[in-house]
């Protein structure tokens, strides 16, 4: 086990493109961070510069106190699961699991040991004997962990290792995974695009846009206190509407208007006082889908776009119903019960209470 | 025309064209198991690929006018060094234009590109004067040496290595293998049909080397196959039967190691994306 530290660092490629901008970020020892944006957002990168794979241009890399920018990839003591696996395709399952070890130049009884007890706490015992391209994605999932478990190295690098697989057994293995880390208490590096990974497997979550760290903390905090409309309209299923709004008085009273709508919310004032500043100035709002629901008054008129049903709840998109229909409006998402029916054209009537409601400035940023 | 009518054309004209490619041969079988004064006789009807008064004399003659055991194992040892090494360099050298990071990598790489449009023809005579001053003639050095790095089998070979997952380089990286270790233990074996490919198409190519072994070599001792064949046109008398039985016995080989490899070499030359 180790901590691992990213001080200031930056990469770049001779064609110029910048993949990192400066990123700090420490995981500390025997926990899981999760690497998570939307691709080209430099999580991929921020893990081959850890592994060695690739140097960097700027910063120091520290795993467990100590520098190594200059360490080839061997001598970092580290492990790596890759998206495609890169299991050796020549080699049965056995020697797959035994080439780090051999590397090594460990004895040939240690090798075995140390084979027979990864391959028994993955499940991979009967498998020993076949090659990669006779197992199942999920096999082979599993034998690509293994061989990264097998050294027992003091970092765990993962670069979206469930995004070959199926939905179903993506779940499992999912689960799989934040079993083996929990038992296993090894500092853990992943990196995905997908946010529902993030939430349920970071201890913490990284978010990452454009080569710059947006934000760091446990997958609730995030969730719950986003520090930017990026961070905001990234986490949750579907994410944050954001769409923009405008802060202004009417009879003395705060109220948000945003396409018709004209929501009070003077009493929001003394929990977010920095609302003031931004009266008449244009800001950006956001609400979760699921603080969407027809029973909640006051209650504003819409218009259904479309409906996804996903069994025990419904994905309604919709545009508030301003007086003067603008095409410009913004389409927006609530997530209800299964209990109404409503047709696509329909007008209705949705409420929500101000305490759920983000407030960001122009630029994204949280108003305190 | 109907579909179903379409295929047994397609395959009559397939067993055709299959004919034809086969005929040569055929004429050559026949012409080296008839009576040497039938030969050519013959060579205007059907009967040209029939060995009437089947005979095995045209072989024995080989054997008695040249030392053809001598030049055969000439030909096998010149063909199996250049294959055996040139797999070796050619591979390294592909590895490293595909894979290793270093300065002038492109330059080289378009160096190399553009050797492959000059024929041996072009450069016989300085290259005759190098192995001259270095006093290679008359030796098998000097018939291996020049053929062992071969611009279009480091491209092949460049080909198929840049089409393999990096990743799993990077992952024995990670595990621990230098780059060499990398190269013997993960990209060869999983890059058999590029090796045999280029094996083949090597063999093939340097089989029937005629003009560098004649201009560099002298004495029997170490002279290959082509050279031998060509004793038969210089020395009266001309006997087609003799030089029919040569050519048989010269094709063999090849055919072995087609056969042999056949399996690779048609996965290799998909693979590699290449006609042969």
């Amino acid at each position: 086990m180790a901590t691992v530290e990213f001080l200031h660092i930056h990469k770049s490629y001779p064609d110029g493109t910048r993949a990192l901008n400066d990123l700090n970020l420490k995981v500390a020892e025997g926990e899981m961070m999760v690497l998570v944006g939307p691709s080209g957002c430099g999580k991929s990168t921020s893990l081959r510069l850890l592994a060695g794979l690739e140097p960097v241009s700027g910063g120091e890399l520290l795993i467990d106190g100590e520098c190594v920018n200059e360490r080839p990839p061997q001598h970092r003591d580290i492990a790596m699961v890759f998206q495609n696996y890169a299991l050796y395709p020549h080699m049965t399952v056995r020697r797959n699991l035994a080439f780090p070890l051999q590397m090594l130049k460990m004895t040939k009884a240690e090798i075995a040991k140390r084979v027979e007890e990864t391959a028994q706490l993955l499940g991979l015992a009967e498998l020993l004997e076949r090659r990669p391209r006779q197992l199942s994605g999920g096999q082979r999932q599993r034998v690509a962990m293994g061989r990264a478990m097998v050294r027992q190295p003091q970092v765990f690098l993962m670069d979206e290792p469930l995004s070959n697989l199926d939905a179903k057994l993506r779940t499992q293995i999912r689960a799989e995974i934040a079993d083996l880390q929990k038992r296993l208490r090894i500092t853990t590096i992943y990196v995905t695009h997908d946010q529902v990974e993030a939430m349920t497997l970071g201890d913490r979550i990284a978010v990452l846009n454009a080569g710059r760290l947006q934000q760091v903390g446990p997958p609730q905090e995030l969730y719950e206190q986003p520090a930017n409309a990026f961070v905001a309209a990234f986490l949750g299923n579907p994410g944050m509407n954001i769409f923009a709004a405008r802060l202004s008085r009417n009879s003395g009273m705060l109220q948000l208007e945003s396409d018709g709508w004209r929501i009070p919310i003077e009493q929001l004032l003394a929990s977010k006082p920095g609302l003031e500043e931004y009266l008449e100035h244009p800001i950006l709002v956001g609400l979760r889908p699921e603080a969407f629901s027809p029973e909640v008054t006051p209650a504003y008129p819409a218009i259904v776009v479309s409906i996804e049903s996903l069994g025990h709840e419904r994905l309604l998109y919709f545009r508030p119903a301003a007086t003067t229909p603008s095409t410009a409006q913004k389409t927006l998402v609530a997530r209800l019960s299964c209990t109404q029916a409503e047709a696509v054209g329909q007008n209705i009537r949705l409420g929500f209470k101000p305490e759920q409601l983000y407030f960001f400035t122009g630029e994204g940023e949280v108003i305190a | 025309m109907s579909r179903s009518a379409g295929v047994p054309l397609f395959y009559l004209s397939l067993l055709l064209l299959g004919l034809l490619f086969i005929s040569p041969i055929g004429f050559m079988l026949a012409g080296s198991l008839k009576p040497d004064a039938r030969v050519l006789v013959e060579a205007g009807d059907w009967r040209v690929f029939w060995p009437a008064g089947l005979s095995l004399d045209n072989y024995l003659d080989v054997f008695a006018r040249v030392d053809f055991v001598r030049y055969l194992l000439n030909s096998l040892f010149i063909n199996g060094m250049i294959v055996g090494v040139g797999l070796l360099v050619n591979s390294l050298a592909g590895y490293a234009f595909a894979r290793l990071q270093w300065r002038g990598r492109e330059l080289l790489f378009g160096l190399v590109l553009a050797v492959m449009i000059i024929p041996l023809e072009a450069i016989a005579v300085p290259l005759f004067y190098m192995v001259s001053l270095a006093g290679w003639r008359d030796t098998y050095l000097v018939q291996i040496l020049p053929f062992i790095a071969n611009a279009f089998s480091i491209y092949l070979f460049y080909t198929y290595f840049i089409g393999m997952p990096r990743e799993l380089e990077e992952a024995a990286r990670i595990d621990g293998a230098g780059p060499l270790r990398t190269f013997f233990t993960i990209i060869v074996p999983n890059a058999k049909p590029v090796f045999a490919s280029v094996a083949i198409l090597t063999f093939l190519t340097q089989w029937g080397a005629f003009l560098w072994p004649l201009m560099v070599t002298s004495s029997e001792a170490v002279r290959p196959l082509p050279l031998a064949i060509a004793t038969f046109h210089s020395l009266p008398p001309l006997q087609w039967g003799d030089i029919f039985a040569f050519g048989v016995m010269m094709v063999a080989p090849i055919l072995v190691v087609f056969l042999l490899f056949q399996r690779w070499f048609v996965r290799g030359v998909v693979a590699t994306g290449i006609k042969g």
